[in-house]
């Protein structure tokens, strides 16, 4: 009888704990609740006129000088204070007039002139012209701390200016560049928030601190940066194109996807990235939510670092690699938002090989490889992967996991190392993997801004390697160097279709997916089209009320 | 110091008698124990759920029903059935097998952590307090600093500069508990070495070691046992803390904390992924506690009825 008592007793105690847990809960929330009262403070402005976005996203932003960072979330955030001088139409990556009115180029191709709007002021105050684009293009020109100028235009320690030999104010409103090369990519690639235009006063003034405070002439106006907590734009009334409609944009930080996701059900933010693949459906079934799907123009993969010695270092071994991975039942772990990859280039992107037929999953095939290879008996290697997902891989860890039970098939012995985003570039970057998950949002629409910065050996440079594979091959790199110089796209794509043929053979990679990255928002949110780069300006974007 | 002769049955080489006689004395005192726990309802089901639990990793392979390990991605997330029956996790592995398996690594993580503080918070702690002065100085105020931090925080902290893994993990949990059993251990001491039989055995000239090792600790037993129990509970707590940041056990291992994290991100599609490995963590912990609650009650001479 004793003994029963004491057994309700514990269930009884069971329940008590149970019951004050889901209390926390409720206090949480009503904390939700209290940060939400905020956003009635909010309301009442919106009562007086006043619309404010707000936006939530995992990490914060590392610079707001655009010129020294490659991350999506600085970008997002620039993208909305800058212009370019030619910006990409709402849904693709041809270009249109920004800063820019008309331009026109030489007939070999070496020679751009451009005609720059003569009616904008920067947001400090001070004038656009020519002199502005030229101070920011020999400031991207002085330091390899640029990077997209590097990656881009072919500069290196050796050589800062690149391919752009010089740029010159040969009006007060035009800009000429020469250069060394011709370069078929030229002008998507100035569409790039990388290569916004800054104020040149506010660059002297700052100095280093620039990048605290920047200072554009796109359509919103750096307002308060609260590091780690948000970023605070307000719109810019004097805006050459389209006015924003909201009146203020705040960037908030919320690192857990899945708190990130409460906050949008309870209405205290408004859009958000990065949304786990599980609470897709979810969103879709809430009232209040929509999901809308970004055009997909991106590529996650597995890539295996051929530079390193050991197994990885065959190409025998890399192919069966390729063909022991089961892709079907890994991408089913993206829940619905991604397609199969077999190229480095998605297939949206003109240059695509669909000739190519992909290795497919044979676990006989790939032990007999791994034998010819003299590795019958499997191996030790590394898998490094990140914490937090990104927009062409939802789930990294759960993804390596799979990997890892599924090369146990071949005798592969895999050990996962989890790092955070930022020591996982570092790492990867550096080298220091034997096999790393990564993957590329293509910047400017063209199959160079993948094959070139993600295949080349010219970028195969340990400490800032954007081709982490460490694949280095003569031939490949003489075909994607031709196809930069070359101006007709016909044989262009002749050149990309060749070189992916190669790299298929070499099997550098395990292609993984291309994604339709998810953002949930708020039913009020009209107008809003994600852009295939992974960010664009919010002018056009509206709040119903 | 008293001349009169010693009133206490203690250990007197002269006398083999009085000697049979402690150690019946000592056996009464564990046989009086256990009964006190027996007859105790809490400490008892703490008994119970420490045994299932030891039976439970002992016998894994036969109770668990399917591989921990395997994977089935297709059927991931599926809630629990009769084929699973508390349901899949995200890449469709059975969770009751991993949570079987799982008490293989918690008991190993328990008694190892435990294992390390003990030996070196034992030693530590009766040497501070037998030898007293200088030395007593020494490592009590190394101590004090260990527990200024946040134990949690400390664990980090050496996982941190020791690097992920399970084994440093349990290595950091250890160091971590080094301070209670020091200090238990010490102030234990410090009452024994007063005592006359302590003083009767120096005087026939035992050694240091003799002394310590003979006579004092065995008398510690007690307050080190109680700690021991209770702490295994909390190690087990801690490692699966660090497992649930990503520092202890590494994938695929069926450890909790790290079951936890990983299905952390289906809880409101899938709450049963991270609700019964922290119920496993729940249960275990409150094993050890009710228990070690019990022993404490039934080893204080104080309580004797």
């Amino acid at each position: 009888m004793l003994k029963k008592r004491s057994i309700l007793a514990l269930f009884g105690l069971l329940f008590i704990l149970l019951f004050i847990s889901a209390c926390s809960n409720n206090t949480s929330s009503t904390g939700e609740e209290s940060e939400g009262s905020g956003g009635e403070d909010q309301t009442t402005e919106e009562a007086s006129g006043e619309k404010t976005l707000i936006f939530g996203r995992g990490a914060d932003s590392i610079q707001l000088d655009p010129s020294k960072v490659t991350d999506g979330e600085s970008i997002y955030v620039t993208n909305q204070i800058y212009d370019t001088l030619v910006r990409y139409q709402e849904e693709s990556t041809e270009v249109k007039p920004a800063l820019a009115t008309e331009w026109e180029t030489s007939e070999d191709g070496l020679t751009w002139t451009f005609q720059l709007r003569d009616d904008i002021k920067f947001h400090d105050g001070t004038d656009f012209n020519a002199e502005s684009v030229v101070f920011n293009f020999e400031r991207w020109a002085t330091s390899a701390e640029y990077i997209y100028y590097g990656y881009m235009f072919g500069a290196s320690e050796e050589d800062l200016g690149g391919i752009i030999e010089k740029v010159e104010a040969t009006g007060d409103y035009e800009v000429t560049f020469t250069l060394s090369e011709p370069n078929a990519p030229f002008l998507q690639t100035l569409a790039m928030p990388p290569f916004g235009i800054a104020s040149p006063d506010a660059v002297e003034k700052h100095g280093e601190d620039y990048f605290k405070n920047p200072v554009g002439t796109g359509p919103f106006v750096f307002e308060e940066w609260l590091p780690d907590e948000s970023i605070t734009l307000s719109k810019n009334e004097e805006y050459f194109g389209e006015v924003a409609n909201v009146d203020k944009v705040v960037f908030r930080t919320i690192p857990d996807n899945g708190a990130r996701f409460m906050e949008l059900q309870s209405g205290s933010i408004d859009l958000m990235t990065g949304l786990n693949p599980q609470d897709i459906q979810t969103a879709e079934d809430d009232q209040n939510l929509q999901i809308i799907r970004r055009p997909s123009m991106n590529v996650s993969y597995l890539a295996m670092n051929t530079d390193k010695e050991g197994p990885l270092s065959e190409k025998l071994v890399r192919q069966a690699i390729n063909l022991a991975i089961d892709k079907e039942r890994l991408i089913s772990l993206y829940e619905g938002i991604g397609k199969p990859a077999k190229n480095p280039l998605p297939p949206s992107l003109w240059g695509y090989n669909d000739d190519i037929e992909d290795y497919g999953y044979d676990v006989e095939e790939a032990k007999a490889l791994l034998a010819e290879a003299g590795y019958a008996d499997g191996f030790d290697i590394t898998l490094y992967t990140f914490a937090n997902p990104r927009p062409y891989m939802p789930q990294p860890k759960v993804s390596a996991q799979a990997i890892q039970e599924m090369l146990k098939e071949i005798n592969v012995n895999v050990e996962i190392i989890e790092n955070d985003w930022d020591t996982h570039l570092n790492v990867t970057e550096n080298g220091e993997h034997d096999m790393a998950f990564l993957g590329w949002t293509g910047d400017n629409g063209d199959p160079d801004n993948f094959l070139y910065v993600l295949l080349d050996k010219d970028n195969a440079k340990k400490g800032s390697a954007g081709n982490i594979a460490f694949y280095k091959n003569d031939e490949v790199h003489d075909l994607l160097k031709q196809a930069q110089t070359e101006m007709d796209q016909e044989k262009r794509t002749e050149l990309y279709l060749k070189a992916q043929e190669i790299i298929h053979e070499d099997a550098p990679w395990f292609p993984i997916a291309h994604t339709t990255p998810p953002i949930a928002a708020s039913k009020n949110i009209v107008n809003y089209s994600p852009h295939p780069t992974g960010s664009e300006p919010f002018n056009l974007l509206d709040i119903e009320q | 110091m008293s001349l009169q002769p010693n009133p206490t049955p203690e250990p007197n080489p002269a006398l083999p008698d009085s000697h049979d006689l402690q150690q019946t004395k000592a056996r009464k005192l564990w046989v009086d124990a256990l009964i006190r726990i027996v007859k105790s309802k809490t400490s008892l089901i703490g008994l119970c759920i420490i045994l299932v639990l030891v039976l439970t990793a002992i016998f894994a392979p036969v109770i668990a029903t399917h591989s921990h390990t395997a994977q089935d991605i297709i059927n991931r997330y599926q809630p629990p059935s009769a084929e699973h029956w508390l349901g899949t996790d995200e890449l469709g592995r059975d969770i009751f097998s991993r949570i079987v398996y799982g008490t293989r690594i918690s008991i190993q993580i328990g008694v190892i952590a435990v294992g390390i503080a003990m030996i070196i918070g034992v030693v530590l702690g009766s040497v501070a307090g037998y030898f007293g002065r200088w030395i007593d100085q020494i490592i009590m105020r190394i101590i004090d600093i260990m527990m200024a931090f946040p134990s949690i925080l400390l664990a980090i902290a050496l996982v941190a500069v020791l690097g992920p893994s399970l084994t440093n993990a349990m290595i950091a949990v250890g160091i971590v508990g080094i301070p209670q059993f020091a200090r238990i251990v010490r102030s234990a001491v410090l009452s024994i070495k007063e005592t006359e039989y302590i003083e009767a055995s120096k005087a026939i000239g035992a050694k240091h070691a003799r002394v310590l090792f003979q006579h004092v600790l065995p008398n510690c037993a007690a307050p080190i046992i109680v700690q021991a129990t209770l702490s295994i509970g909390t190690a087990i707590l801690d490692a699966a803390g660090l497992s649930f940041l990503g520092l202890g056990a590494q994938p695929p291992t069926p450890e909790w904390g790290a079951m936890l994290t990983d299905g952390r991100a289906a809880i409101q599609n899938a709450p049963w992924v991270v609700a019964f490995p922290g119920l496993a963590i729940f249960l275990v912990v409150l094993g050890f506690n009710l228990f070690g609650d019990g022993l404490r009650d039934a080893l204080d001479p104080r309580l004797k009825e």
